[in-house]
């Protein structure tokens, strides 16, 4: 139950992403478009290694299910990967916006032309 | 190789000699080579500008060293399989190189030592280029030989750090915007394949990607639906599969065409064999599923190539065109890959191969011709054959081998895919490569006579000798690999079988499996 939950959390997540990077031409808001899909993702990681009433998976005397690790692994390596795509990205804007005076994507491409 | 590996360098540096321990570490070298140095020229961008061209130059030449090494042993002696760590599959990743992977390793391995030679040959300052060159190397060299899934999804992401930059890198006009734009499609395309993997480890429980082939029996067909319009839509972004196709020309043409012959003649091949090989892993048992993505690629291919030379038709600027004829290109590798035959697909094999050489060819041409500019406008190079006939002879011969005339070797590519489809009693197939082969000479054929016209045009700076020598390598293996396919053939062969029965790249990890 929670496990669903979780899932159609982070499905509803990606669709608000999704929606956020193609239906924008303001290069910030495509960030935070990129930024909820991610986080869309790594959500699901999360919600598939799920166990019931299992414990972090951290080895501690007294505790006997764990939750999956392997997807734990995978979300840290996502969350850094994804940290510096983003930086990246709003390393990009800002590049942008020194030359042009703005972030609206179209604006600066028809300029650019 | 399974033979157990040293952990402490120190220690098996004592006992056996540091032949045995190249040998031992050979599949991680095309990798690790590169992405080292890559480190060692941002500190010596910093540091030591001198040394920045020795280093590049060493990467250059470790890469084609250790990729041609692997390669060639792969093809003598059969798959090599290399754990990093000691680490068995389950738990650990592994490198298995397969001649499907060997095949592909060896495009990375020539073409980005290629495009660091054509650097250091044409740039004063190659030192960012150069060290995002070097990153690209060895995420593209990962890229082709990893068996772990998620590993795959680290190399696509650091080769995509590196093309971003090297979009980025021109300073001049939109090159950030571009680079941005690069950066929204490529992260789109990254998360709808973690999605995939995501999906493949909830419904297969591993992240092997033999393992994966293995098990692909126990996933439910709505599962494998789901990951298969993932990885398409995923490395569609990346091939340039139309409609997904539209930010490349604006990308490239920011990019210039240094840039866009590493783009269009690696980084998509690699996007080729990612979708290849992860498809199939996972329908490996999946009869239905295999058929229908396979008629998916032929008609996905068909209309790229229709739509690709169609847009190159009516393009004005010469690196316009060139990445709508990859987009083209692109069609004729999917029509191979789709039509699921042997013969098929070593088509579309030995067409990646080729494709890489004459486009590498035509874009570095397109760039002496252009004179350092990113866009290279056809009306400006009007008499450019008077005034460059080097440059232009060398595009001269790229434009043929990507027309398909004969004696290049994009004839026998072409050759291979018209009789594969025609085996299988596909008739639809030739006709669209008859199409794109008319449509293609007659745009090139434009381009020629504007060049061949007398005029005083602007006055270039003349072509650097040593530029126009690395821009005649891959020009010149266009015109030699037309007459020494023969030989390589055989190898193309068992790296086509590899993708036609996915059970014997299962044998390669799993020996036991049936």
């Amino acid at each position: 139950m929670r496990q669903q939950a979780a899932i159609i959390a982070a499905v509803a997540l990606l669709c608000i992403g999704a929606r956020g990077v193609l239906g924008n031409r303001n290069m910030i808001r495509i960030c935070v478009g990129l930024t909820l899909m991610e986080t869309a993702v790594i959500l699901l990681l999360v919600a598939l290694a799920w166990r019931p009433d299992a414990a972090a998976p951290i080895l501690e005397p007294g505790i006997e299910r764990y939750v999956d690790p392997l997807p734990h692994a995978l979300a840290l390596t996502a969350i850094v990967i994804g940290a510096a795509v983003t930086a990246m990205a709003l390393g990009l804007t800002v590049r942008v916006y020194q030359k042009f005076g703005t972030v609206d994507l179209e604006e600066v491409r028809r300029r650019a032309r | 190789m399974t033979a157990p590996l040293p952990f402490s360098l120190g220690g098996s540096l004592l006992t056996v000699g540091a032949g045995d321990l190249l040998q031992a570490h050979l599949p991680v070298l095309p990798v690790i080579l590169p992405l080292g140095l890559a480190f060692l020229v941002s500190l010596a961008l910093m540091l030591a500008p001198r040394t920045v061209r020795p280093l590049l130059a060493l990467a250059a030449l470790g890469q084609a060293a250790s990729g041609m090494a692997v390669a060639v042993r792969v093809f003598r002696t059969g798959p090599l399989l290399y754990r990093l760590g000691g680490w068995a599959p389950p738990l650990g990743i592994e490198l298995a190189v397969d001649e499907l992977s060997a095949g592909f390793l060896l495009i990375v391995a020539i073409a980005m030592p290629l495009a660091l030679v054509h650097l250091l040959a044409t740039e004063r300052t190659p030192g960012r280029r150069g060290l995002l060159l070097c990153l690209l190397a060895a995420a593209a060299a990962g890229w082709t030989t990893t068996g772990d899934l998620f590993n795959l999804f680290v190399f696509v992401e650091i080769a995509t750090v590196a093309c971003v930059g090297l979009v980025a890198d021109r300073r001049d006009g939109p090159a950030a915007a571009n680079a941005f734009l690069y950066l929204l499609f490529a992260s789109l395309s990254a998360t709808l394949f973690l999605l995939a993997i995501a999906l493949l480890y909830g419904a297969a429980g591993t992240l092997n990607l033999a393992h994966l082939a293995a098990s692909s029996a126990t996933l439910q067909p709505r599962t494998i639906g789901v990951v298969l319009a993932c990885l398409i839509v995923s490395f569609g972004i990346k091939i340039g599969l139309v409609p997904l196709h539209l930010w490349k020309p604006d990308v490239y043409a920011a990019a210039g065409p240094a840039a866009s012959a590493v783009f269009s003649g690696v980084v998509m091949s690699c996007a080729v064999y990612g979708l290849a090989r992860v498809a199939l892993a996972a329908t490996a048992t999946a009869g239905p599923h295999r058929e229908t993505f396979s008629l998916l690629l032929i008609a996905a291919g068909a209309v790229n190539v229709l739509v690709g030379h169609g847009m190159a038709f009516v393009q004005r600027d010469l690196t316009r065109l060139l990445t709508f004829s990859s987009v083209a290109h692109a069609g004729y590798i999917l029509m191979g890959f789709g039509l699921g035959t042997e013969a098929g697909i070593a088509a579309g094999l030995l067409h990646t191969f080729n494709h890489m050489f004459m486009k590498m060819g035509a874009f570095y041409s397109a760039g002496q011709l252009g004179g350092r500019r990113a866009s290279v406008s056809i009306a400006h190079l009007r008499g450019a054959a008077h005034r460059m006939p080097f440059a232009f002879a060398l595009f001269f011969i790229s434009a043929l081998a990507l027309v398909g005339v004969p004696p290049t070797h994009g004839f026998v590519g072409k050759w291979w895919l018209a009789r594969a489809s025609l085996e299988q009693g596909r008739l639809a197939p030739v006709l669209v490569i008859a199409v794109g082969t008319v449509l293609s000479l007659s745009y090139y054929a434009r381009f020629f006579a504007v060049s061949l016209r007398p005029a005083p045009g602007p006055r270039h700076p003349r072509s650097r000798p040593g530029a126009l020598a690395v821009v005649a390598i891959p020009v010149a293996a266009c015109l030699v690999l037309g007459f020494a396919i023969a030989p390589l053939r055989p190898h193309i062969e068992t790296a086509a079988r590899r993708l036609a029965d996915p059970g014997s790249y299962v044998r390669i990890v799993f020996p036991e499996h049936p």
